[in-house]
């Protein structure tokens, strides 16, 4: 019996011992950010993704709107007119492990009621 | 030509006030590219276009608006085209062009001064028929249709940023259009009356997250030529443009688009020998309507190079 409990520990044990490798370390999109998600036309927000890796790549979508690089993370968005509605921000962040994607939502209204 | 003419010339192609035309959208530009007649049978057309367009006035119905953001947005478009007469009653051609930029301008504090895009258009063909047998006599009637397939860019980056879908090259749809031509010199051969309508269909593009389709487009134009000589001849259009509406996802009307516009375009063009013809045309808005708020053009400037050969008349005087 005692014997069984010791090999039973030496198992957990060795377990915990192992060590700690998360795949994640290498790339992560955790979260991708908005100042606001209802906003009016020509209003502008900042949208900023944390990422985790090395040599990471953003690249940047949106369906309806405008956006700039205002630095590596993070984008200003704003919508004209005819980009009232729900609209998509997509960023894909990539390296040599491969890329992932995130998207948040973003809703124009007018800003006058027109 | 002394100077007090030329200037009138460039006056006439220049000056507009409060002017507007087709905004500054996806795509090529809208519209014929100032030459509609017919080829005669085994005829080659080569043509060159320089376009220059700047949109700089926002619209609410029919006034001027005031937004923020946005200063003004142009764009510089070269296109080369060829056409031939295939036989007496038809003609094909074809039409690619090349954005050297496509921008906009931001107003201070926006982090970027402008927003700016360049590549290749869509390509365009077309079948034109001639069901008279009157070509380049005194009447001409043509029938055509067309397509424009988008080959261009339709994913321009700046810095990891994909540019909005109004300044890519590419419509990123597929297009059908088809139109009717009709002219008529007068007896003394001094004056050409014409008429032109133009159609446009665009199919609903369905690219990742943008699903959209652009409102059909509709040109009437109607003018007079004068033909001051063998060389010289002037010719003086009144055009309306209707844009119907765009569609995005789940069939939502796009509140702001569409539109009503008025214009004129003033066309010079010079004959040189051997074929040889140089162009040069202008579109000026003089009134517009547009539902909701858009941005509005200015003017539009294109300057057309193209030589025509006919190859049965260059074997005949060869022989001879």
């Amino acid at each position: 019996m005692i014997l069984l409990l010791a090999i039973l520990m030496f198992a957990c044990n060795k377990e915990d011992d192992s060590p700690n490798v998360n795949p994640s370390d290498k790339l992560a999109l955790d979260s991708l950010i908005a100042t606001k998600k209802h906003i009016v036309i020509w209003e502008q927000i900042t949208v900023k993704a944390f990422a985790r890796g090395e040599n990471l790549k953003f690249e940047w979508y949106t369906n309806h709107g405008s956006m700039v690089a205002l630095d590596s993370v993070a984008v200003l968005y704003w919508a004209c007119p005819s980009c009232e509605g729900l609209n998509i921000i997509e960023c894909t962040v990539s390296n040599d492990y491969g890329s992932l994607s995130d998207t948040v939502m973003i809703q124009v209204d007018p800003e006058n009621g027109l | 030509m002394d100077f007090k003419v030329l200037f009138t010339i460039l006056a006439f192609f220049f000056v507009a006030e409060n002017g507007f035309s087709q905004c500054c959208s996806a795509g090529n530009p809208l519209g014929s590219n100032g030459i509609n007649d017919g080829l005669p049978e085994r005829e080659w057309q080569f043509l060159a276009s320089y376009k220059h367009s700047l949109s700089k006035e926002y619209f609410h119905k029919d006034h001027q608006i005031e937004v923020p953001l946005v200063e003004n947005s142009y764009y510089d478009y070269q296109s080369l085209s060829v056409a031939y007469g295939i036989l007496k009653w038809m003609n094909v051609s074809a039409e690619i062009g090349y954005f050297y930029n496509k921008t906009q301008i931001l107003k201070s504090g926006q982090g970027n001064d402008e927003i700016r895009a360049h590549g290749l258009g869509d390509l365009g063909i077309n079948i034109r028929f001639l069901p008279f047998k009157t070509l380049r006599t005194t009447s001409q009637l043509i029938v055509s249709g067309g397509i424009r397939i988008p080959v261009g860019e339709f994913n321009e980056q700046i810095d990891g940023v994909t540019v909005p879908v109004s300044l890519q090259p590419s419509s990123g749809a597929l297009k059908i259009n088809a139109s009717l031509y009709y002219s008529i010199l007068t007896t003394n051969w001094k004056f050409l009356v014409n008429s032109f309508a133009l159609y446009e269909y665009s199919n609903t593009i369905e690219k990742g997250y943008f699903i959209y389709k652009y409102g059909d487009f509709l040109q009437l134009s109607s003018g007079l030529q004068y033909n001051l000589n063998r060389q010289l001849t002037f010719l003086l259009n009144f055009k309306y443009e209707w844009r119907g509406q765009d569609q995005r996802e789940n069939d939502e009307i796009v509140e702001s688009s569409g539109s009503h516009l008025i214009l004129i375009n003033p066309q010079i063009t010079y004959n040189f020998k051997r074929g040889w013809s140089i162009m040069l045309l202008s579109d000026l808005p003089v009134y517009k309507y547009v539902y909701g708020e858009q941005l509005t053009n200015s003017y539009a400037v294109q300057l057309s190079l193209y030589k025509r050969i006919n190859i049965i008349k260059s074997k005949i005087e060869i022989l001879h």
